[in-house]
């Protein structure tokens, strides 16, 4: 008692306040950087920070390839979809065997880690070989298993040549494994390093000060934050030194979590930040553009103020569920759907709608074409409430006093859920469907994609993950048997279909190349079958908006120069846009 | 002395112990698989397979020890607690949760500690001053309009502080915790950068809070007025300002200060909003992302914080309350 009477209240008060000062200093070293050299872009995470800073392990299962570590790796090839042609950075050239039974890969010689040892096919062999190892035995990190599914070895045979053995005739290896582009191609490590690391699950790959993560790149990661990733030019980068490529311009390349849609706009239009995760909204951007003449899309001013992606966006019904066991219901459905009012509305005209799952990527315009008797043999992308009536009359519903359709005391329609992404076109499509008398309510929380992966609600109004970007496959996958996940575990593939027969018309794609002409008459009658099957309504093509930035640099991608789409959340790519780019000044 | 700072203690002990055990239970009642999640969500990314996820589940649940009964894995959580180790995060493993906390503290500290006090006592002074009878009228009219602020919720005050302040007129950053790229030492120019940045989500915090402090401190200011001291305090003829500050505002603020350790107790849950709309990488971001990947070590980790903030902050109230009040004898009731 006595003692806390001599304690000098100001000194307690003065003490407190500069304790709670002090506790808000981070600590790290790093000197601000000229922005004129600087390369910032604002990448979409899960949240407003960046998590797991300090893991720069490729695979390990709890990383974020998206935050700026992307910037601290580097493919062998990357692919250009806008003319379908594989770019050779690290890799040189790759040539399969006539069966398809494994591919040799050709890399550059003279490319070399950041610190100092040469990139050879031992550091190629050695992950394919350390994948497919995890994935027969441990199977505790990531890419491993569908490796190991996969690939059978790999071999070194000089310092600039490897092989990989299959386990099964694979033509689309090098598009999986091989060849980055959108979220796809593994990461390569060097085997110097990782051959003595016992458990590489617990390995972050990440000590700045012992100069890891060790990388080819032309950047090398220098700082970490939940609140931004900062890499660094290396002046020593093999590409300059081999005369491939002169250094890229920017010198520093700050990566921001994108936040809300809000923040991503008011950074860009204040030159902030140079290039954007998609904010989607096309009014936004618009507004953006009238308000900074600096700003840039994929098509300019133009419409649809944005590329394409391979998303397509559609509402998928659980097939799972057995309020959709009756065909009739889901064409009826889809009657009431008036997607070009959706796209009117949601995204003032800047968009198309869609006539099936996929993207209308230059590869696959073909396909569509191909399809698109079939697609209006089944009214896709018609809007008809009277043929909707007409179907639910025939499947037994009646309107009840609300005027939604009802049978047996249950109403047709349920849950929806979907995307933050997707929260414009969400209210539009639930209102449609609800005036054709389906009772539909939307939602976009927190949960939603974890409810939607699991099945447990019967709408899901998403894109299509994984989808087809060089060859119609990835795509017809997702609708396959074999991918069918039952309700309670996750999914990637929402529609959870199951039809043999759609099956038996997939399967013989696989063991065809890319391009052969043997796939259309599958592709054709796969797609008869999808779509007398109805498991989802297809809504529009999916448009990346996002904006960029001339204030410092300029040759960004876009109609006119399309040489890689610019998201920056697809990991892959981000590295090239960043050597393409160049500063104003 | 000793034997109240004992019982103190042993209440704080046991309070640790309860909000432990339902913070280990209560996530766990979702029944949601937090590695399965987490590997499709990962996988939901992009260019990712399900192939082989049921064999990391499996993998990663032993490592975690999820497999085991849930009474082997509550004593072995217990056993962690009471030896601070907080194990590893579920969804950003291999980083360990204390590592993740650490990282986000400082900063929901610095902001909302920081605004909080601030606002108490910005608000308790116009509480105080609004009971006051000599003070200029302008208090008594600012109460109406700080009840209305009081009532709207901070974020949305924020919102429209960064439109006016950070959008349109751009005199404050729109985010973030600092400047991006500077260099993140103690040095002078990064604390400057860091309050300047923090100005704008102290003022939606202070605007938005101090309303609360300021109408339960007038109401303290009224009841006070007719105190034997205070009558006594005037026959004495001291001034009006000791009389204000010594007499009427010490006497006030005693429940407004057992209120505010409670408060702090929240921060780390009232946190989230401000710090999702300034894009604050602190325990609410961090807190929010735990739950919505169902990471069972990180949330009980932020919730333990909650928990021990709460209990100790209650525990030096008590000590110190014989600082701001003689009547109040510890030990004594």
């Amino acid at each position: 008692m006595s003692t806390l009477h001599q304690i000098d209240r100001r000194k307690f008060l003065a003490g407190t306040a500069t304790l709670a000062l002090a506790a808000t200093m981070p600590s790290t070293g790093w000197s601000a950087p000229e922005r004129n050299r600087t390369y910032i872009v604002a990448s979409s995470v899960d949240g407003p920070v960046f998590t797991n800073v300090s893991n720069a392990n490729y695979y390990s299962p709890g990383v974020d390839l998206r935050n700026g570590f992307m910037y601290a790796t580097e493919p062998l090839f990357y692919y250009n979809l806008y003319k379908d042609e594989v770019i050779p950075w690290i890799g040189e050239s790759f040539e399969y065997a006539p069966d398809f039974k494994s591919v040799t890969i050709k890399l550059k010689k003279g490319v070399e880690w950041s610190d100092g040892h040469p990139f050879t096919a031992r550091d190629v062999a050695y992950t394919y070989n350390m994948l497919v190892d995890n994935g027969k035995n441990a199977r505790n990190m990531r890419d491993a298993a569908i490796v190991s599914t996969k690939v059978a070895s790999a071999t070194v045979v000089d310092d600039q040549t490897v092989r990989v053995d299959f386990t099964q005739p694979d033509p689309r290896h090098m598009f999986q494994f091989g060849i980055s582009y959108f979220a796809f191609g593994l990461q390569w490590v060097p085997e110097h390093i990782w051959k003595d690391v016992a458990d590489k699950t617990t390995f972050t790959n990440f000590d700045l000060a012992k100069g890891l993560p060790v990388s080819t790149s032309a950047w090398k990661v220098v700082s970490t934050a939940p609140s931004e990733i900062i890499c660094e030019r290396r002046e020593d980068w093999w590409g300059a030194k081999t005369g491939f490529r002169p250094l890229p311009g920017p010198e520093r390349i700050i990566t921001v979590p994108s936040g809300s849609r809000d923040r991503v706009a008011q950074l860009s239009v204040s030159n902030m930040i140079d290039i954007s995760a998609d904010i989607q909204d096309a009014q936004l951007i618009q507004e953006l553009l009238r308000q900074n003449d600096k700003l840039t899309t994929f098509s300019g001013a133009e419409n649809p103020l944005g590329n394409l992606d391979w998303w397509p966006v559609s509402v998928f019904f659980n097939s799972a569920d057995e309020r959709w066991n009756d065909v009739r219901v889901r064409k009826a459905f889809a009657y009431a759907i008036n997607a070009k009012q959706i796209i009117d509305v949601a995204f003032a005209g800047a968009g198309e709608p869609s006539r099936g799952p996929f993207p209308a990527f230059p590869p696959l315009v073909k396909y569509i074409d191909l399809i698109e008797d079939s697609a209006k043999k089944n009214d896709v992308g018609v809007y008809d409430l009277a043929a909707s009536e007409k179907l639910m009359l025939e499947a037994g519903y009646e309107r009840d006093g609300d005027k939604f359709w009802s049978k047996d005391g249950k109403r047709a329609g349920g849950d929806m859920h979907g995307l933050a992404l997707l929260n414009q076109i969400g209210p539009l499509v639930q209102q449609q469907l609800r005036r054709g008398g389906f009772e539909v309510t939307f939602y976009s929380t927190p949960d939603s994609s974890k409810i939607m992966r699991s099945g447990n609600c019967p709408l899901v109004l998403s894109g299509h993950g994984n989808s087809s970007i060089f060859d119609p496959l990835a795509t017809l996958e997702a609708f396959h048997s074999k991918n069918f996940i039952p309700v309670g575990k996750p999914s990637l593939y929402f529609a959870r279909m199951q039809n043999p027969e759609y099956d038996a018309a997939v399967d013989p794609i696989v063991a065809l190349k890319p391009g052969d002409p043997a796939i259309d008459e599958h592709v054709k009658k796969a797609m008869d079958i999808w779509y007398a099957a109805v498991p989802e309504v297809p809504i529009s093509q999916h448009i990346h908006r996002l904006p960029m930035n001339q204030t410092y640099w300029t040759n960004w991608p876009g109609t006119s120069n399309p040489y890689m789409p610019p998201a920056p959340n697809h990991v892959a790519t981000s590295t090239y846009i960043a050597h393409m780019v160049k500063p104003v000044s | 002395m000793l034997i109240t700072l004992a019982t103190r203690l042993a209440m704080l002990f046991s309070m640790i112990l309860a909000a432990a055990s339902l913070n280990f239970f209560v996530p766990r009642l979702t029944g949601t698989n937090p590695i399965e999640e987490r590997l499709a969500e990962i996988a939901g990314q992009g260019g990712g397979s399900m192939t082989g996820v049921e064999d990391m589940v499996r993998s990663y649940t032993e490592r975690f020890g999820l497999d085991r009964p849930l009474w082997e894995q509550y004593l072995d959580y217990i056993g962690s607690v009471l030896r601070f180790d907080l194990g590893y995060s579920i969804a950003n493993y291999p980083t360990r949760v204390a590592d993740q906390i650490a990282a986000a503290l400082p900063w929901t500290i610095g902001l909302l500690g920081t605004t909080t006090i601030l606002a108490f006592l910005i608000g308790g002074l116009l509480g105080a001053l609004a009971a006051w009878p000599r003070a200029p009228r302008i208090f008594r009219v600012s109460l109406p309009f700080q009840m209305v602020l009081a009532a709207i919720p901070f974020y949305l005050i924020a919102l429209v502080l960064v439109y006016v302040f950070a959008f349109r007129l751009q005199w404050f950053p729109n985010g973030g915790g600092h400047q991006l790229g500077v260099e993140r030492t103690l040095s002078v120019s990064f604390v400057l950068d860091v309050l300047y940045h923090s100005l704008l989500p102290a003022f939606a915090i202070i605007i938005a809070s101090m309303g609360t402090w300021s109408i339960g401190m007038r109401g303290m200011m009224v009841s006070i007025q007719g105190e034997d001291y205070m009558t006594f305090a005037e026959a004495k003829g001291l001034k009006p300002r000791r009389i204000f500050l010594h007499y009427g505002v010490r006497n006030a603020m005693l429940p407004q200060i057992t209120a505010l350790a409670l408060t702090f107790g929240q921060l780390i849950t009232g946190s989230v909003l401000v710090e999702m709309v300034f894009n604050y990488p602190g325990i609410g971001t961090l807190m929010f992302q735990a739950v919505k990947l169902s990471d069972y070590f990180t949330i009980n980790g932020c919730v333990l914080i909650l928990v021990l903030v709460t209990g100790v902050s209650m525990v030096i109230l008590d000590l110190i309350y014989p600082l701001l009040d003689p009547r109040v004898q510890v030990g004594h009731g």
